[in-house]
């Protein structure tokens, strides 16, 4: 799945992990790459939307959960990000990167999204921390953000 | 310095209301080209203090409203090293609240006469917890769309858009076949007297000549002090060297060169260094632009020749330029 990756984008598939406490920006490099890529060159994106749900039938994984809400994100399908972004976290929910990416994809839909979406931008150091060993699901985070 | 165009102005009644308010005009054509349904979505700040009045304002005027973060804006010199991401901040410098938090402050808000347009509002950089939080770079890139900027205007920022290898205004100025047209010039697009806030493709760009052209007519129809105010600012001489170093004169432009009765620098900036050449522009009423140099006189005689330097990042390659 890397290696098809690799061929087709042009991007080193490496996925790293942005913890609180590595005070590092951003430490995926991909995502942004990627709407690069796909700016200059829309079509590139149904390639992607095709190959990603190959790649998720290989690996179901951190790294594929947050690629398939990269592609979903850059076809403006918010929802579907969000699904994956939060399946990419319970995976490594102490992954920064993947909190801000779950944020926005909220950023972009309805009004009650959009509250949870700033709550968690406000937060993210929380939320990194208050979900080490518990399933995240739309319904718990709300719970836990509706408290700070 | 004369700061003529620092004004502010109040219309006599279409979207007064917007600039009692906010208390300037900064974004004023903005505002009526959003009610006018001509912009589909524009983003401004608004003191907390008066977001009540302003959501009743957006109601009269038919606008939604999308309140999104408080801004407390910073210079970026006075910003502690240790922020994350700190130096990565292009423009302004802010640490971001949630909304009601405080009411001394900005708020940062989008507006649309199309309620479902708000969710594309982009996130605009501010610090949280010692750390900038960016937008991802999808959404900087097709924000442009969303503000109603020309395609053809968007593909030329996307391509030139790079202080480390070009002069932007002045790729621009080469892409300019016909006549520049003040419906293009976006030399004042942060103060009170422009059509337009994003920059063109060329200074005679006809989707951006088209947009700007049906909303001057609009405004004419409601506000015409104000069309005759901004016409006449927007077909001044200006010299350019990039974005944040534009001088304008009140003066005719011929053979490149200026003869002027006053000028301004158009930044708004604190920063003096900024402004490199208003001390000299004082002590003449002619200037003149032969390559690099820049040559000023006064009373028909040369008084101070200066040689612009070469700089790896921001270029300048500076022109003259009069719209009409």
């Amino acid at each position: 799945m890397r290696e098809d990756f690799l061929l087709n984008m042009r991007i080193l598939p490496e996925h790293r992990v942005n913890r609180f406490e590595d005070n590092c920006i951003r430490a995926d490099y991909i995502f942004d790459y990627m709407a690069e890529r796909v700016f200059d060159n829309p079509r590139l994106l149904d390639l992607l939307s095709i190959k990603i749900k190959k790649w998720l039938a290989i690996e179901k994984s951190e790294f594929t959960y947050a690629l398939a809400g990269y592609i979903s994100y850059l076809k403006e399908d918010f929802a579907q990000a969000e699904g994956f972004f939060i399946k990419a976290l319970n995976f490594e929910p102490e992954n920064i990167d993947t909190w801000l990416d779950l944020a926005f994809s909220l950023y972009h839909q309805n009004n009650r999204k959009i509250r949870l979406a700033l709550k968690i931008l406000f937060n993210f150091d929380t939320c990194a921390k208050s979900f080490r060993n518990k399933k995240i699901t739309l319904g718990a985070l709300e719970k836990t953000m509706d408290k700070l | 310095m004369d700061n003529f165009i620092f004004n502010n102005y109040t219309p006599k009644g279409f979207c007064r209301e917007y600039v009692e308010i906010k208390g300037n005009s900064s974004q004023l054509a903005m505002f009526m080209a959003t009610v006018l349904g001509i912009k589909p979505l524009m983003d401004d700040w608004i003191n907390a203090g008066r977001l009540k009045e302003f959501r009743k304002v957006c109601k009269q005027y038919g606008l939604k409203i999308r309140e999104d973060v408080l801004f407390d804006s910073v210079p970026k010199s006075d910003l502690p090293v240790n922020i994350l991401g700190r130096d990565f901040i292009t423009t302004t410098s802010a640490y971001g609240y949630p909304v009601g938090s405080r009411q001394d402050i900005g708020v940062h808000v989008f507006i649309s006469k199309n309620e479902a347009l708000l969710k594309e509002g982009m996130w605009y950089p501010v610090i949280i917890k010692n750390r900038v939080i960016f937008q991802p770079r999808i959404d900087s890139l097709k924000y442009g769309y969303t503000l109603g900027y020309p395609e053809c205007c968007i593909k030329f920022f996307r391509k030139f858009n790079n202080w480390l290898k070009y002069s932007y205004l002045y790729e621009v100025y080469s892409n300019t076949k016909g006549r520049p047209s003040f419906l293009c010039n976006p030399f004042l697009k942060d103060t009170s007297f422009s059509y337009i806030y994003h920059m063109p493709c060329s200074y005679d760009c006809k989707a951006t000549v088209r947009l700007t052209s049906r909303l001057r007519t609009e405004i004419k129809r409601r506000e015409p002090g104000y069309v005759d105010l901004v016409d006449g600012y927007l077909k001044k001489s200006f010299l350019a060297f990039y974005e944040r170093k534009i001088y304008c004169f009140d003066g005719s432009l011929r053979n490149n060169e200026i003869k002027y009765k006053r000028f301004q620098f158009t930044t708004y900036t604190k920063k003096e260094y900024e402004d490199e050449y208003s001390g000299y522009f004082k002590q003449a009423d002619t200037v003149k632009l032969l390559g690099r140099n820049i040559i000023l006189s006064r009373g028909g005689k040369v008084i101070r020749q200066l040689e612009l330097k070469w700089s790896s990042f921001a270029p300048e390659f500076p022109f003259m330029i009069q719209f009409s």
